[in-house]
């Protein structure tokens, strides 16, 4: 969920008033947007690398080969970006400060606990909640991740991840409209 | 209009035609606004908090597109070159703004975001450290600062980069007097080494000492526009009276003030207290002995004086409790 550093920079940056100063310099709104995407992404490959360096203390293995290795960051860089894209679509459209601590806590909340980061899908889950770990995005990075470090990925793992770019994509899209159209500051 | 929009002479770094801006195509904010700024000179903006002064600033330092006009930066046009405008310019914003860092540290980022070399961030950061005053504060966060040592940051914070233009918007707002002079005093001495000043206030004084030129904005539009000088003397024929009255319900009195001075006299009414212009000072002074001793107030305050900055103002601006018998 370090991909949600990125909305919270913009909501912050907002707020307190960096946003519209930094974009009075020579700098773009597109060159501030990929900064903010850029650190959202080291952010969580950072935590990534402390996690999977943990599980390799605790587990006393861990995936040494390239690929799976490669799969892995694939992985998390693309969570990271569609999670950023979100929080930036949500800073980007929420004004309010309480409104906005709210999304972003219900949203981390629904997030990770209705996806396999904890725990597997339980075959006994009720279809609304079946429905909403299927559709999480942040299932398709832990299958993705957990697959990859354990060797157990399968080229059925291909159908999320494609889905999941296609969703990147989509939010990414949202996000950077509401962006470029939202205030430079709140008065 | 009063005034030529045009600067006598210079280079024009700052250009503006019939420049309008509305949000949501309803609320105009700008209307129809048209001034020059030449290089080297200090130009105000005068105009009371919601003015339209900001939103003119965002408009030159390229953070809103006006819906309408034309506007040239350094001869530039900011759709199409803002990030040449902005790598020319400088801007102090209204609002506060800073990192999460000390004072000393905020310095150094934007030192680091303008790219300017490590060696002479440090000459830079220490000599704009010492020169407003910052040095005993320097390890502070600047979130944990005062009001007023937060804005001598932000502006201490704006000359770490080179610039030809600088817009400061309300630059002196939360400043004690002595800073505030300080702080004038300063871009005073960036201008004689060729800075251009675009800056907005609604204090009068310090337009007085530091611009060659102001715009009076109110509703969006520019009511007047020419140097002190010239707007002081547009009204030089009238003078000002300043009255006070007290004991009975000033009522009566402020209601038959007009009738009893006449049209040609302006009433700038704030309670009990009241700015009149007048052509014919010495006629004024005596109706207004009659009217209170007519309506038993008692005049605790009736002085004569030259016109200021202020008289311009409340002249253009044409508020301040009603003129000229509105109230």
């Amino acid at each position: 969920m370090a991909g949600t550093v990125g909305g919270s920079m913009l909501w912050a940056d907002r707020r307190f008033g960096m946003l519209a100063q930094l974009l009075s310099g020579p700098f773009t709104r597109l060159q501030y947007l990929l900064g903010i995407m850029l650190t959202s992404v080291v952010f969580s490959l950072g935590g990534a690398a402390v996690m999977l360096g943990l599980a390799a203390a605790l587990l006393g293995t861990g995936p040494t080969a390239p690929l799976a290795l490669g799969l892995i960051f694939g992985a998390i860089t693309l969570g990271a970006i569609f999670f950023g894209g979100l929080m930036l679509l949500v800073s980007a459209l929420v004004k309010s400060n309480t409104a906005y601590n709210s999304v972003q806590i219900l949203l981390i909340f629904v997030v990770n606990f209705a996806s396999t980061v904890f725990y597997p899908e339980s075959p006994g889950l009720p279809p609304v909640l079946r429905g909403l770990f299927d559709i999480n995005p942040l299932t398709y990075v832990a299958d993705a991740v957990r697959g990859a470090y354990l060797g157990t990925l399968t080229t059925g793992a291909l159908s999320p991840m494609l889905l999941l770019v296609g969703e990147t994509i989509v939010v990414l899209y949202l996000a950077t409209r509401a962006y470029y159209r939202s205030d430079v500051s709140y008065e | 209009m009063r005034g030529s929009p045009l600067a006598p002479s210079g280079e024009p770094v700052v250009l503006a035609q019939e420049l309008t801006h509305s949000y949501d195509g309803r609320k105009t904010v700008l209307d129809r606004v048209s001034f020059t700024v030449r290089r080297g000179e200090v130009f105000g903006l005068l105009g009371r908090n919601g003015a339209g002064k900001s939103t003119l600033i965002k408009s030159m330092t390229t953070l809103i597109r006006p819906t309408g006009g034309t506007l040239r930066i350094l001869g530039l046009d900011p759709d199409r070159d803002g990030q040449r405008i902005r790598s020319r310019i400088g801007v102090v914003q209204q609002e506060e703004s800073f990192d999460f860092a000390t004072v000393e540290g905020n310095l150094d980022v934007y030192g680091v975001l303008w790219g300017i070399p490590a060696a002479e961030r440090a000459r830079r950061r220490e000599a704009l450290l010492q020169r407003f005053g910052l040095g005993e504060i320097r390890k502070r966060r600047a979130f944990d600062l005062s009001g007023g040592q937060k804005r001598r940051v932000q502006v201490a914070r704006e000359f770490m980069h080179d610039m030809e233009v600088l817009f400061l918007d309300e630059p002196t707002v939360g400043l004690d007097v002595i800073m505030r002079r300080e702080l004038l005093d300063s871009i005073r001495d960036e201008v004689r080494r060729g800075l251009t000043v675009v800056f907005t206030t609604h204090n009068l004084e310090e337009a007085d000492y530091l611009c060659d030129r102001v715009a009076v904005i109110d509703a969006g539009r520019i009511l007047a526009l020419d140097s002190l000088e010239n707007l002081k003397r547009l009204y030089g024929g009238k003078k000002t009276i300043d009255l006070t009255v007290g004991g009975v319900d000033p009522e009566p009195f402020f209601a038959a003030l007009p009738g009893a001075l006449g049209a040609a006299t302006e009433i700038h009414r704030d309670g009990g207290s009241a700015v009149l212009l007048t052509d014919d000072p010495k006629r004024a002074l005596a109706r207004i002995v009659e009217l209170s001793s007519s309506t038993g107030v008692q005049l605790e305050w009736l002085t004569v004086r030259k016109n200021t900055l202020e008289d311009v103002f409340l002249h253009s601006v044409g508020h301040g409790g009603g003129s000229n018998g509105a109230a």
